[in-house]
């Protein structure tokens, strides 16, 4: 009997789900995107990529190369939490929608003079 | 006595990951079993040896995405024990919130699989909506869903904030309601009671014989609880356990909400009490423990008690060795299905809430022939 209450209340109220893709989902404050980096204030300590617990990380300090792929990464943030630097340099963001069709483009490689561009193709090293 | 063997699983619609039961029938009843193992061995025990002590932690996390903070609890604590590492205060209290956020997730996902077993499936829905609050809130304090991370030697990652907390509250007195809804559910109505009362029977003898552990034992009327020898906070705050008498697949859907009811209590008094202060003693990022020291580490995680032996090699583990609940449950497993009928065995699978992937860690190759544990191995353990 109980249910059939309750199935009634829900014939007349708004459903609980929502219009995704057309309404974006609602993200917490904190919660844990995908990885990036910031040049700027970056000093190729290489704690993030000695202390990232899937090697998703991987730093050139001579050519000055910082790469990471994401298609690795299992987003535990422990890079940020091992970054020396203030502000962090490499910090998670509240990007989720990562679907993409070909796994190199999970791959950011930074390089010199490209500061910040990604989805390049990854060099062989 | 007739030797009809059916085959159920590895892939069944009722289930949901791989187990393979051989079912002896005689017309509808089933006589006896065999279980087949093995179809989701990742060989995570290996891996965890090759592997620096926190960077561990993460992959013990992803060996089951129920219990992701049971693991880790059980894992690190098990690091503090070996490296002498004194636990934050107020860490502790925060680890026993997400553990038992943890718990009212996994229990209302349970109930809402074993609802949709018995042919409810409205009420799976209605679980699943309300089962977003707690994913919500897990959301909001950990940042990610299912693997939430929380815990290092030494403390939590993540503080609760005050504002959190208003949060926390809020939401669980909006489910503590649905809650007490779905408890006089199972208790009152017809359907549910016809399907389950009587059915898939574990006797408290048979439950203590066979080593059940978790609410299959305290349905079976067996009060016992790792959480009452008060490891971390539990010594601390105040809490109940629940038992039931029934031993069938009703008690155990008893079991189950009534701990939800219990688990949102808990988190409550763990609110109250928890002090201020750091959330983490700072620990290096790289930990060296003494080569030979070892321990074990016990938790109880949602599905009955989770033990961890850790032997140290230095800066990895030499050998961790996992025991999984749903290890310890299949025993029982099988003891509820004999006698039972065909059409009840997706009930009585469901009602043990086990998790496969958990459970399967161990595939011994032995001069390249495989050999998968079996229900006399089981016997033997
Ligand atoms: S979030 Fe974790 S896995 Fe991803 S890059 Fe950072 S440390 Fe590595
Ligand atoms: S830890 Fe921070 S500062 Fe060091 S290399 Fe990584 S991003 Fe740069």
């Amino acid at each position: 009997m109980g249910v059939a209450i309750e199935v009634l209340k829900r014939l007349v109220s708004r459903p609980v789900t929502t219009k995704y893709p057309d309404a974006p989902p609602e993200t917490p404050e904190g919660l844990r995107g995908k990885v990036e980096w910031n040049r700027e204030t970056c000093i190729w300590c290489k704690m993030c990529e000695m202390n990232c617990p899937a090697n998703a990380i991987s730093i050139d300090k001579e050519k000055k190369i910082w790469s990471i792929d994401t298609a690795k990464c299992i987003f535990c943030g422990r890079c940020n939490e091992v970054c020396p630097t203030k502000p962090k340099s490499v910090y998670l963001t509240k990007k989720i929608e990562l679907a993409t069709e070909r796994k190199e483009n999970l791959r950011d490689v930074y390089e010199e003079h490209h500061s910040q561009e990604k989805g390049q193709k990854e060099q062989k090293t | 006595m007739s030797d009809f063997c059916l085959p159920f699983g590895p892939q069944h619609p009722a289930l949901v990951e791989p187990l393979h039961l051989k079912l002896v029938v005689e017309g509808e009843k089933v006589v006896d079993y065999e279980f087949k193992f093995g179809y989701s061995h990742r060989g995570i025990e290996k891996s965890l040896e090759k592997r620096q002590w926190i960077k561990d932690i993460f992959l013990a996390e992803r060996i089951c995405g129920i219990c992701s903070h049971s693991h880790t609890l059980a894992f690190t604590r098990g690091i503090e024990a070996l490296a002498d590492i004194q636990v934050a205060e107020r860490a502790e209290y925060i680890r026993v919130v997400m553990a038992e956020l943890e718990r009212l997730h996994s229990h209302t996902l349970n109930l809402a699989v074993s609802f949709h077993e018995i042919g409810f499936a409205t009420v799976f829905q209605y679980m699943f909506r309300d089962r977003e609050l707690v994913m919500e809130l897990l959301e909001m304090v950990s940042g990610n869903r299912v693997n939430y991370g929380m815990n290092l030697p030494g403390g939590v990652r993540r503080d609760i904030e005050p504002s959190k907390i208003k949060e926390i509250l809020e939401k669980l007195a909006k489910l503590e309601g649905r809650i007490d809804y779905y408890t006089k559910l199972i208790e009152k109505d017809n359907l549910v009671r016809k399907r389950t009362e009587s059915t898939g029977m574990l006797s408290k003898k048979k439950a203590i014989e066979l080593g059940a552990t978790g609410p299959v034992k305290r349905a079976s009327g067996i009060s016992e609880d790792f959480r009452k020898a008060g490891y971390g906070a539990y010594g601390k705050i105040s809490f109940y356990t629940v038992t039931e008498k029934g031993c069938d697949v009703h008690s155990r859907f008893l079991v189950r909400i009534r701990e939800c009811a219990a688990a949102i209590n808990l988190i409550r008094e763990a609110i109250k009490d928890m002090p201020s202060g750091p959330i983490i003693n700072k620990t290096p990022p790289v930990i060296n423990i003494e080569k030979g020291k070892e321990t074990v580490s016990r938790v109880e995680a949602q599905r009955g008690e989770l033990i961890y032996y850790m032997r140290s090699d230095g800066l990895t583990p030499y050998r961790v060795k996992i025991k999984t609940p749903t290890y310890a449950n299949y025993l029982p497993l099988g003891e509820c299905l004999k006698e039972s009928l065909i059409s009840d065995v997706p009930v009585i699978v469901a009602s043990m809430d086990p998790c496969i992937t958990c459970a399967d860690r161990v595939t011994v190759v032995r001069n390249g022939k495989e050999t998968i544990v079996r229900k006399d191995d089981l016997k033997k353990m």
